[in-house]
């Protein structure tokens, strides 16, 4: 038979355990959402620097505004600034690239965080060679 | 002070009863653990398949580009996935073939390659439950450019529509000069021989005189000398360091002080052969030779593109001194959008690993 005093002390016990579980849960999203930026700045990465690789010089477009108009939109996990910078790919319309080089595409982000100390700071980088 | 008088009670409790948390806690923790540990590695698992299959692709178009030009397609290969922080045993030996293909590069044979890098990434909390590491494989197929581009020849227009209309003849020279196919056909165009920068153009377009030039980089020289100008349309016609596409309206300089001999081996050094087809610049039929005050840079007009089909070299493929071709396109293009791919291949790219049509595309 249970007494008065025992009712309830499965939940006080779950009340006591669970702020630690939570914890333990919720420093994990920090790291969880750096693994994925990382992903998408790869991906942001590997793609900009495929399209410079392809950019033709039409007198119009330059490999900068080319590259930025092909790549997608950056999304990220809390994240609060992000750049991509695509070297050699300059906003000059007269200029075309130089078959065989390397270009190299950076992307530097920075995420706020939830429970760790932060911003945390990402960067990603992929090389590609022009056609 | 009645929550506070609970929880005393609670930490007094009978004796049987106490260590419960405890065993709540550590089976929590345990069950924490694992989901957290799971989640974090099947992150690092999704974000490394990422890594490697773009890697692959990278890796495939480069060797594909590579060999196009006549390079090593496997130096090209092990370099750019250096470059991407790869290590050697991620992508060397070749482990596998075709469809099967887990590590290494292949040459298809059909036009195409297959690219695979594999390596096994050690695993974080997965470790307690006995895997140590998982499997991370990324892999691509490609095409490289079956041409280089958009070549430095110019077509006459009528002639172009001639063939479209099929008044013969149906081959003539779309390089070098020709008796029987005048392609300059104007008084003024007695330089023009098929051939023209696409390093230079004409500003503004509207001027016929061509009084100043828009230089392409990686031409640097303003005005570039003969030997320069000779590399440049050397190089075009190997599909380097031409990745340029003057659009329709532009006016380019022609290439002149050359001969027919001399374009005709730059055209073969180039790799290009009999049956290859090539993207040519279509022009309105007028060389344009700008008053004496404006300089020497005859030009032409561009009106459209063109696809044409090399049948010959003329008088032999030893020593030629024009380019034979008949139209292999059904029109003149405005853009390079308009060009189907499965027309002509204009750029090196991926195509899906168990792709079975006709290559390229």
């Amino acid at each position: 038979m249970v007494t008065r005093k025992e009712k309830g002390q499965g939940l006080t016990e779950f009340a006591l355990v669970l702020p630690i579980l939570l914890l333990l849960l919720l420093l994990g999203i920090d790291p969880f959402f750096k693994a994925v930026n990382i992903a998408l700045g790869k991906y942001y990465t590997f793609q900009a620097a495929r399209e410079a690789s392809i950019f033709l010089a039409d007198g119009t477009h330059s490999c900068d505004s080319w590259v930025r108009g092909h790549v997608s939109q950056p999304t990220l996990l809390m994240g609060t600034a992000w750049t991509l910078t695509v070297t050699p790919c300059p906003s000059n319309p007269s200029w075309s690239q130089v078959s065989g080089s390397t270009v190299t595409a950076t992307f530097d982000w920075t995420q706020s965080t939830v429970w760790w100390r932060g911003p945390w700071t990402g960067r990603m980088i992929t090389s590609d060679v022009f056609q | 002070m009645n929550a506070l008088k609970k929880a005393k009670a609670f930490l007094l409790r009978r004796e049987g009863e106490q260590g419960q948390v405890l065993l709540i806690l550590a089976f929590g923790m345990v069950f924490l653990a694992a989901l957290v540990g799971l989640m974090i590695d099947v992150g690092i698992y999704t974000t490394n398949n990422i890594i490697a299959h773009n890697n692959a692709a990278v890796g495939c178009v480069t060797a594909a580009e590579a060999y196009r030009r006549g390079g090593s397609a496997t130096i090209a290969f092990a370099n750019i996935l250096q470059q991407n922080g790869m290590l050697p045993q991620t992508y060397s030996p070749n482990q596998g073939t075709g469809l099967g293909l887990t590590r290494g590069l292949e040459n298809q044979g059909d036009g195409s390659w297959r690219a695979a890098v594999t390596w096994q990434q050690p695993t974080g909390f997965l470790g307690i439950v006995g895997i140590r590491d998982m499997t991370i494989r990324g892999r691509a197929r490609c095409v490289g450019r079956d041409s280089g581009g958009l070549a430095p020849i110019a077509v006459r227009q009528s002639a172009v529509e001639d063939s479209l209309y099929g008044i013969p003849p149906e081959e003539y020279s779309i390089l070098g000069r020709d008796p029987h196919w005048d392609l300059a056909d104007v008084e003024s165009g007695t330089n023009f021989r098929g051939a023209v920068f696409v390093h230079m153009w004409c500003i503004p377009s509207g001027d016929p005189n061509c009084p100043n030039i828009r230089y392409f980089y990686p031409l640097t020289e303003a005005p570039p000398s003969a030997q320069t100008q000779k590399r440049l349309v050397e190089d075009c016609f190997k599909g380097i360091n031409c990745s340029i596409w003057p659009p329709v309206s532009e006016r380019l300089p022609i290439v002149s002080g050359t001969s027919d001999n001399q374009l005709c081996h730059a055209f073969q050094a180039g790799g290009w052969e009999v049956g290859d087809k090539i993207v040519v610049i279509v022009f309105d039929g007028t060389v344009y030779k700008p008053a004496p005050g404006y300089g020497n840079w005859e030009n032409v007009a561009v009106v459209g593109y063109a696809v044409y089909e090399i049948t010959r070299f003329e008088p032999n493929p030893r020593n030629c001194n024009n380019v034979i071709a008949r139209l292999a396109s059904d029109r003149i293009y405005d853009s390079l959008d308009d060009i189907p791919a499965d027309v002509i291949l204009l750029r090196s790219r991926e195509i899906s690993w168990d792709y079975g049509g006709p290559i390229p595309w």
